[in-house]
């Protein structure tokens, strides 16, 4: 069983999901209604996020960034390690490709500020 | 006088760049006055993602919401003063303005909108601590956020979190990706300020722990912080000393209320809103002195950049129609007033006429299914369904003012 809040709307229902070892067949309790249902089923078997942060460019500086597209929750800390790994070069512009299709996920990581 | 313009426009942040932009549309030759060395204010240390899906129907980060309406600033023939400090306007319009390079100088405007944003209450960190002198690694939300984006400053390796309102929530997040371990995030009411969304997202996602009714009762630490102690609070609202305990950290973001901005308001001895702690506006943002206009956090605290720029959009407009002289307030007068379970209503007047008015709310605290009524005097003109009320979620309502000439009273009654 797992514990999730909703994000679906400001109600932010407390929801618990669970599913039965023997047919695998997934059940949502705690949902107000179906768009919780339809996301905790999503967030039960693959949760993902768009990842916002820093990277580092040339001078001791940096630019925010963020994935083109949501990206597999577990893969958080090990872009973020790869975004902190690398140091981009003057100027960056809003929309600059960062890093190309960043761990194989198919995102790629591009910059949300300018730097001249 | 150096220089002369319709309307200008005091702070280049979310309001500012809506307001300039609305301003400009209606013709108006219009200049943007923005203390920081570039456009966006608040918008470029807000990293994160949600920006702008009500205005641009798109998920933005902050500093792509500031970009776009940059872009399309500079398509305009609207003038940017940058690293322009505006010490004073004046009853006549008149703004005194200091730039390290230009010097002290006037501008002289037939309309000024008054963007300056918010600010931090400071006092609130020494008084709640009960210490006049703190150990280096502590931070209010605000500085903490400008120095983790703008500045690219690590704060420390451990964080405790006080508050627990959306920044507070998101800054734990964003320590948490810029290598700190953030130890918990503790809130002295009840229940978390910020959305449950946010708590999903940026805590329970990386197993922060949010502890509430509980408070910070001494920091450990002579020149550096090295720790804070915490202790539930009882139903008193005093520290359980029995339950008390250590949480090593080096760093403690502290959340301190927002306030308006009021410098420039109180100059000018606008009439002010006792609770917003800003100024009274009527509907088209305008105050109580003819053709100074308010909004965005300046007028009352936002929770959205989307809200702020509509709201600026409307205020940058009738600025607009205010100096080509096609925009004069009536003297009809209809007031708002916020009653049961409205903390407050802004416009707190509306200027008289058959017309169309929004009306926005928070109410005092958070509520399941309650009905939002707008009476005048016996009667309800607007009626509304809430199935979530949140006092961190600014309410608004369009009310239809069809032969209305009473003041409007606002009002929370149960909902089956």
């Amino acid at each position: 069983m797992k514990k999730m809040i909703c994000v679906m709307c400001p109600a932010g229902c407390d929801m618990e999901v669970s599913q039965k070892v023997s047919c695998g067949e997934i059940s949502v309790a705690g949902n107000d209604c179906k768009k919780g249902e339809v996301y905790a089923r999503i967030e039960f078997i693959n949760p993902q996020r768009v990842v916002t942060a820093l990277f580092p460019v040339e001078g001791g500086k940096a630019v925010s960034c963020k994935t083109s597209a949501a990206v597999d929750k577990d893969l958080i800390f090990e872009i973020i390690k790869e975004i902190k790994s690398r140091e981009a070069v003057k100027p960056v512009k809003i929309g600059d490709v960062l890093i190309e299709n960043v761990l194989n996920t198919g995102a790629d990581v591009v910059a949300t500020s300018n730097m001249i | 006088m150096n220089y002369e313009y319709d309307v200008a426009i005091v702070g280049g942040g979310a309001a500012g760049l809506a307001a300039a932009l609305a301003a400009a549309d209606q013709g108006a030759k219009t200049l943007i006055l923005e203390k920081n060395a570039s456009l966006g204010g608040v918008l470029n240390q807000c990293i994160h993602n949600g920006f702008g899906l009500r205005y641009f129907k798109e998920d933005l980060t902050g500093p792509e919401y500031a970009a776009r309406f940059i872009e399309q600033i500079e398509k305009k023939s609207v003038d940017i003063i940058t690293q322009a400090t505006v010490s004073n306007v004046s009853k006549d319009k008149i703004l005194t303005v200091i730039n390290p390079v230009k010097g002290e100088f006037q501008v002289k405007a037939k309309a000024v909108v008054l963007c300056a944003g918010c600010k931090e209450k400071l006092d609130d960190l020494e008084k709640s601590l009960g210490q006049s002198s703190l150990p280096q690694g502590i931070y209010t939300l605000m500085q903490a956020q400008r120095l983790i984006n703008a500045e690219y400053k690590k704060l420390g390796q451990k964080a405790v979190i006080f508050g627990s309102d959306n920044l507070a929530l998101i800054l734990a997040r964003q320590m948490t990706y810029e290598g700190a371990l953030v130890q918990c995030v503790c809130e002295k009411e009840p229940c978390a300020k910020g959305l449950k969304s946010n708590i999903a997202r940026c805590l329970d996602d990386y197993g922060i722990p949010l502890y509430v009714n509980t408070a910070i009762t001494k920091l450990r630490g002579k020149d550096k912080l090295e720790g804070v102690y915490i202790a539930p609070l009882d139903g008193k609202k005093r520290p359980v000393a029995a339950q008390e305990k250590f949480v090593e950290c080096d760093t403690l973001l502290f959340s301190s209320q927002f306030v308006p901005d009021s410098d420039l308001a109180v100059k000018l001895k606008l009439k002010m809103d006792r609770i917003t702690l800003g100024p009274v506006v009527d509907e088209t943002k305008q105050t109580s002195v003819e053709g100074i206009f308010a909004t965005g956090s300046f007028l009352h605290i936002h929770d959205l950049a989307d809200d702020v720029s509509f709201e600026a959009q409307t205020a940058g407009k009738y600025a607009a129609l205010y100096a080509q002289g096609q925009y004069r307030a009536d003297d009809k007068k209809i007031r708002v007033i916020a009653g049961g379970g409205i903390i407050y209503a802004v416009p707190q007047i509306i200027n008289g006429g058959d017309k169309k008015a929004v009306v926005c709310f928070r109410t005092e605290q958070r509520h399941r299914n309650k009905r939002f009524n707008v009476f005048c005097g016996e009667d309800i003109i607007f009626a509304k369904r809430y199935p979530v009320l949140l006092p961190c979620r600014l309410e608004q309502a369009e009310i239809n003012l069809k032969g209305i000439e009473g003041d409007l009273v606002l009002s929370l009654e149960e909902s089956e």
